[in-house]
């Protein structure tokens, strides 16, 4: 018992550290990552909702008659082409917290996410 | 007078026992003295130093005084405080490491030192310490056990290497004396 660390007790420690740092990696990557899953991007077109796409599933959506296409990758919801001539709606970036939106005026067209709690701010957009 | 220092009387175990519950109260101010808090960026955090004591109670199976000394602890720790929040938060968190402790010592007569009992005891505190505190705040102090329960080992460690450089001393100390550390008390 004169020893300051035996060979079980390092096992010990390694098994427990292996734990805490999974425990640690499960619960902060479920806390600060987005949930995706519970997340859809909503496309209306003139105030109608047209399809629905979850951010967890990488796809894409084509409003065919316009050529305004919708993509969602990695979680984030972008539109990635358009007809429109600014383009606005394109560069908008793209978007993954609940309350987020891209609109592009020209084509009378919205993308917004939708999920539990809006992070964002009703008023400040 | 055979076996003077052997103490064997109720009120021999009370002093033993008070003692002990001084040297945690005294154990508690001096972790004051070590910034841990500075080089572990964790709010609310402490070495525990304190349940080095309580651990060597449990070694030597003095667990009646380990229990008494746990209590008073407790206790001392409502009446500091003053709120009856850390009382539970103080009492949960002791039951459960001084249950990890008694169930945990024997271990060390398996290879094992008092580092895998201290931190194993350390993460079981933390753990009771989150639950309670989850009951009395809110379910989002849970958040914070992944953080605890990985600086639990580092504090165990420290408290589990200091016991094994500290309870073989104190044991010889004790055998030169005359009597055996590791005796329960038999005429009782």
């Amino acid at each position: 018992m004169s020893k300051i660390l035996s060979k079980k007790d390092a096992v010990f420690l390694c098994v427990s550290a292996l734990f805490s740092a999974l425990l640690c990696f499960f619960v902060y990557s479920s806390l600060f990552s987005p949930d995706a899953a519970k997340k859809t991007a909503v496309i209306s077109r003139s105030g109608k909702i047209v399809h629905e796409m979850k951010l967890s599933e990488d796809g894409t959506f084509l409003i065919e008659d316009l050529g305004f296409e919708v993509t969602v990758r990695d979680g984030c919801a972008f539109v990635s082409r358009s007809p429109c001539k600014g383009r606005y709606c394109v560069n908008s970036g793209r978007i993954s917290r609940p309350g987020a939106a891209v609109i592009c005026v020209p084509c009378e067209i919205t993308v917004t996410v939708r999920g539990e709690e809006s992070a964002i701010d009703g008023v400040a957009g | 007078m055979t076996n003077r220092t052997r103490v064997s009387s109720a009120s021999g175990k009370a002093a033993h026992a008070a003692a002990a519950a001084a040297l945690i109260s005294a154990f508690s101010f001096l972790e004051h003295f070590f910034p841990v808090a500075a080089l572990i960026p964790v709010p609310g955090i402490k070495l525990g130093l304190g349940n080095i004591v309580l651990l060597y109670l449990v070694s030597v199976k003095r667990y009646g005084e380990a229990l008494s000394a746990a209590a008073v602890k407790v206790v001392l720790s409502f009446f500091l405080s003053g709120s009856p929040v850390a009382l539970a938060l103080s009492l949960s968190g002791t039951a459960l490491s001084l249950a990890a402790m008694f169930l945990l010592c024997p271990m060390t007569k398996r290879g094992f030192s008092f580092v895998t009992v201290s931190s194993a005891s350390s993460f079981f505190f933390n753990l009771a310490q989150t639950a309670a505190a989850c009951v009395f705040y809110t379910g989002a102090v849970f958040y914070y056990f992944p953080v605890l329960s990985a600086v639990s080992l580092v504090t165990g460690t420290v408290t589990g290497i200091s016991a094994n450089l500290l309870f073989p001393k104190i044991n010889k100390l004790i055998r030169a004396r005359g009597s055996k550390p590791d005796e329960r008390y038999a005429n009782e």
